[in-house]
């Protein structure tokens, strides 16, 4: 539950396509969107943003933002990793809604000095979300390293989505609108009277920052950890845990 | 008279321990002294799949008015095997005042507290002794959050009716059973064509990537950076003409051409 009204009908407001982004305004406590999607954490960290998955040549990109919101400076400052969390690519061969695979991202200490591992792709039958046994890459935080094929990356980036997320007619409030009239919710405390986005948008996530994990991989090393062909497809998402 | 190995073993000890006591009471060489910045190091817990943890520095510092040789540092004791040197040092002279850092890496091996003991000779000298202690650990932990299509928790779920916490930490195995309905009514309730259909691409609620060739959310094919999601979000789920754009095409600076693709944090 959110821990106070305010903080609930911020981020209700927020709520929508934000597939990214979110809120900022006055009110340090404002998140992204899906971002602000996280009310039983108060840890940004494990606030998942954004998944991107993209073929470069012959390899794939898996990407995962974040901590949003973050202010400049701020990115590098004092944002970091959650050393007691576990970051993971969940890769699914048959749509079924269980990981076949995993890329799994986990950090070494607190603040800057972090340093991140990655293991994976790899197969896997767990039913739980721990730790897989399986040789990792390890870099600092906020650093690229390359290492047989495989590059990762986790540090400050600028957030990568891009959205009309406040003010009148942003994505927010109109879509609001839509679902109050139709559905009878209440979404949000500023939802639009008007079904039509601002013509003049921009995008209000321009100068703002997220934490970002970037693991590319070999196509088929995909393949081979999925156990399906060269040309197949698969269903992915990810997911952020904290220990128990 | 003959004695037995273990009598001769024990005099010899015998012997040196007269010899160090009559030291102790005589005016000669005064003895090296080199000390340890700390007693004992705990790593803490780690968990015992993670591989080694972060190097922890014992700092030596030459103490005594001399240059002291030191001899190559080891691990020793019952968990030593989970205690490693990190670029350790073989012999080495230390000049009055000087210090030498020894790195030190802890890699359980199995869950439950172990420990050693870092030994460090000193010609002349007491061997410098450390503790070392540390936890193997076999974490479980519990979802917090889970994005896979862009922004279906921030359409579809709006509290108090349905809880975006309950999607965030709900297994895609359980989305249909779920989330089809209420997909279903969200969907209908902004126009959309064919709730059932639409509901039956965006759950379970997992992005397609396809191994072949290019990769695109308007396709359905996986999601690039610069993929205008909002946009194609817009178009797969709202009915409503005037609904089909936010009118922001992308992002506020360039991507990347080369790994790790996402731009610069904004000074």
């Amino acid at each position: 539950m959110p821990r106070n009204p305010s903080q609930f009908l911020l981020r209700s407001t927020l709520g929508i396509l934000a597939v990214g982004g979110v809120v900022v305004a006055a009110n340090l406590d404002v998140r992204a969107a899906d971002h602000a999607d996280s009310p039983d954490t108060t840890e940004g960290n494990l606030d998942a943003n954004d998944l991107y998955v993209f073929a470069r040549g012959d390899n794939l990109v898996f990407a995962l933002t974040v901590s949003p919101l973050l202010a400049p400076g701020q990115a590098t400052a004092d944002a970091a990793f959650n050393p007691e969390g576990l970051y993971q690519f969940n890769l699914d061969r048959e749509r079924d809604g269980v990981a076949d695979a995993v890329i799994q991202v986990a950090f070494l200490g607190s603040g800057t000095d972090q340093m991140v591992d990655v293991r994976g792709p790899v197969a896997t039958t767990a039913t739980t979300m721990g730790v897989v046994s399986a040789p990792s890459i390890r870099a600092p935080f906020d650093q690229t390293v390359v290492q047989g094929g495989t590059s990762i990356f986790a540090g400050p980036r600028d957030d990568p989505f891009f959205i009309d997320l406040f003010g009148d007619r942003s994505v927010t409030s109109v879509l609001n609108a839509a679902f109050g009239a139709a559905l009878g919710e209440q979404v949000g405390a500023d939802d639009e009277q008007s079904l039509e986005f601002n013509p003049d948008a921009t995008d209000d996530l321009a100068g703002l920052n997220t934490l970002a994990i970037v693991v590319e991989v070999p196509k088929s090393q995909v393949a081979g950890a999925l156990g399906i062909g060269p040309s197949d497809a698969f269903f992915a998402w990810a997911t952020t845990g904290v220990r128990q | 008279m003959k004695t037995s190995p273990l009598f001769r073993t024990l005099a010899a000890l015998a012997t040196v321990a007269a010899l160090t006591a009559c030291d102790d009471d005589t005016v000669g060489p005064v003895a090296p002294m080199v000390d340890a910045d700390v007693m004992s190091v705990d790593f803490g817990a780690l968990d015992v799949d993670f591989g080694p943890g972060m190097t922890r520095i014992v700092t030596l510092t030459n103490t005594g008015s001399e240059s002291v040789m030191l001899g190559a540092p080891s691990v020793s004791g019952s968990g030593a095997a989970a205690f490693m040197l990190d670029g350790a040092p073989g012999l080495t002279t230390l000049a009055a005042g000087a210090t030498l850092e020894i790195g030190l890496i802890f890699d359980p091996v199995s869950a439950g507290p172990t420990s050693a003991q870092l030994d460090v000779p000193v010609t002349g000298g007491d061997a410098v002794m450390v503790a070392l202690a540390g936890t193997g650990a076999d974490y479980v932990y519990r979802q917090v959050d889970r994005i896979g299509i862009p922004a279906l928790n921030t359409v579809f779920n709006h509290p108090p009716a349905f809880s975006k916490v309950d999607y965030n930490t709900a297994s895609p195995a359980d989305d249909l059973a779920t989330y089809t309905g209420r997909f279903e009514t969200v969907l209908g309730a902004v126009a959309n064509p064919d709730p059932s259909g639409t509901a039956a691409l965006l759950l379970p609620d997992a992005l397609p990537v396809s191994l072949a060739g290019e990769t695109s959310f308007a396709t359905l094919t996986g999601r690039d950076l610069a993929d205008d999601a909002v946009d194609v979000a817009l178009s797969v789920t709202v009915g409503i003409e005037s609904l089909k754009s936010d009118n922001v095409d992308a992002n506020d600076v360039a991507f990347l051409g080369s790994f790790p693709y996402l731009a610069m944090p904004n000074n």
